[in-house]
C-alpha cells in the first residue's frame, strides 16, 4: 500500500530530478482541483531556509511520484518548459482551504479543515482531510469527490460523522472499506 | 558609556523579536492548501 | 573488485612522467559508471584511467580533460526513484573499469548496481524495486 501523508508533510519536500540527483526546488503549496479534490500540482520555492517562491504552479502530470523524503521528476526541464508549468495565475485569491467550514449534508457542522491526506506514489491523490475544533473533536475523514469544495466550506455526506478516525491507521482501514463499496 | 550599552541591547533585543516575527510568518505561509481556478475546459460542479 | 572507500585517498600517478599529481578527492559518476576522479586539481577521465583494481591510480598523461569538480558521495542519502528514502551511501562496490557493482548501504544492505541511475550533490538515486515495501 503507498503511504498515506499530510499535507504538511508533502510541504517543503525536495523536489529532485531523478536523472541528475540533484534538489532543483521544493514544494510550496498543494494545488486541489475545486470538483472532485483530486490533487492538480503544487507550487515551488528555491531549495533553502530564504528560498523564494518559483513562478510556476507543477502540474501532478509532470511529476514521476510524491514519495515520503522527495517529489520525483524525470528531468529538471518539466520546472521551465513552458507547455508544463503554467504560470501562478492558475490559483485564486484567497483560494486556501484550511479551516474551511466542514458541514454534512444535512447541515451539522463537523469542525474546519486542518490538513489534507495524500496517497502517495505515481499516481497521487487526496484520499480524506484532517479536520478538528468542532464537535467530534480532532480527527481524519475519508474524502468524498461527489460532493463540493469550495473556499469556504467542505460538504460530506452524513455518514461520515461515523467515520472520524484518530490515526491514519484508522482512515486507511475506511478508504480501504468505502472502495470495496461498505 | 553606559547609556551607549543600553542602546545597543534594546537595538539588539528588537532585532532578535523582529526576526522571530517574520520567520513565524514565513513558516506560516508555506504549505497552504489551494483551490485551483476552474480549467478553461472544465465545466461547472 | 575494489571499493569506494579503499580508491578514495589513494595516489595518483601519471604514466608518461611517474609524477604523482594527487590523491583521489572524489568521482564521478555517470548512470552506474565512474567516468572521473578528481585528484584535487581537476578531473582525471576515466578513459585514461588504466585499471580501478590497484592501490595506485596510474593514468594515460598527456591531453587530458582537467576541468570540473567532484567530491566523495559517501555519507550522502539514498532515494529510490519513487521519492522514498533508502538509507546513506555507506559504499560502492567496483569493477576494474569502474562500472558499479554494488550499493552499499549504511543499515547494511545492498542493492545492484544496475539499479543505480544517479550521484548528484544532494541524492543517490536508485530504481525502486517493487518489493520494497516503505511504510
Amino acid at each position: 500500500m503507498t503511504a498515506l501523508l499530510r499535507g504538511r508533510d508533502v510541504a517543503g519536500l525536495p523536489v529532485v530530478d531523478v536523472s541528475t540527483g540533484e534538489d532543483v526546488a521544493e514544494i510550496r503549496d498543494i494545488i486541489f482541483d475545486p470538483g472532485g479534490g483530486v490533487v492538480g500540482g503544487f507550487t515551488l520555492a528555491k531549495r533553502g531556509f530564504f528560498g523564494r517562491r518559483m513562478r510556476v504552479v507543477l502540474p501532478v502530470a509532470a511529476i514521476r511520484s510524491v514519495g515520503t523524503h522527495a517529489v520525483t521528476i524525470d528531468s529538471a526541464d518539466v520546472i521551465t518548459d513552458p507547455d508544463v508549468a503554467a504560470p501562478e495565475q492558475a490559483v485564486a485569491g484567497d483560494a486556501d482551504i484550511t479551516s474551511d467550514d466542514v458541514i454534512t449534508e444535512s447541515g451539522r457542522t463537523l469542525g474546519q479543515v486542518r490538513d489534507v491526506i495524500i496517497s502517495g506514489g505515481r499516481h497521487p491523490r487526496v484520499v480524506g482531510f484532517e479536520i478538528g475544533g468542532g464537535p467530534a473533536g480532532d480527527g481524519f475523514i475519508p474524502i468524498d469527490t461527489s460532493r463540493g469544495l469550495s473556499r469556504s466550506t467542505l460538504i460530506i455526506p452524513d455518514s461520515f460523522e461515523n467515520r472520524i478516525r484518530t490515526d491514519l491507521v484508522g482512515l486507511a482501514g475506511d478508504i480501504k472499506d468505502l472502495e470495496a463499496g461498505a | 558609556m553606559d547609556a551607549w550599552l543600553i542602546v545597543l541591547l534594546i537595538v539588539i533585543v528588537v532585532a532578535i523579536l523582529a526576526a522571530v516575527v517574520v520567520v513565524t510568518n514565513r513558516r506560516r505561509k508555506r504549505g497552504r492548501l489551494l483551490i485551483a481556478k476552474r480549467p478553461a475546459s472544465g465545466g461547472r460542479t | 573488485m575494489t571499493r569506494l572507500t579503499q580508491l578514495l585517498g589513494q595516489p595518483i600517478i601519471s604514466l608518461s612522467d611517474a609524477e604523482r599529481t594527487g590523491r583521489v578527492k572524489g568521482v564521478v559518476l555517470a548512470g552506474d559508471r565512474v567516468v572521473g576522479v578528481h585528484d584535487g586539481n581537476g578531473i582525471i577521465p576515466s578513459r585514461a584511467i588504466r585499471s580501478f583494481e590497484g592501490d595506485t591510480v596510474t593514468y594515460d598523461g598527456g591531453d587530458v580533460e582537467r576541468s570540473g569538480d567532484a567530491d566523495s558521495p559517501l555519507g550522502r542519502r539514498v532515494l529510490d526513484d519513487d521519492g522514498d528514502e533508502l538509507g546513506r551511501l555507506a559504499d560502492l562496490e567496483l569493477d576494474a573499469a569502474g562500472q558499479v557493482v554494488t550499493v552499499l548501504l549504511d543499515d547494511g544492505r545492498a542493492v545492484a548496481g544496475q539499479a543505480l541511475r544517479a550521484v548528484g550533490s544532494y541524492a543517490v538515486i536508485v530504481h525502486a524495486m517493487p518489493d520494497t515495501t516503505l511504510a
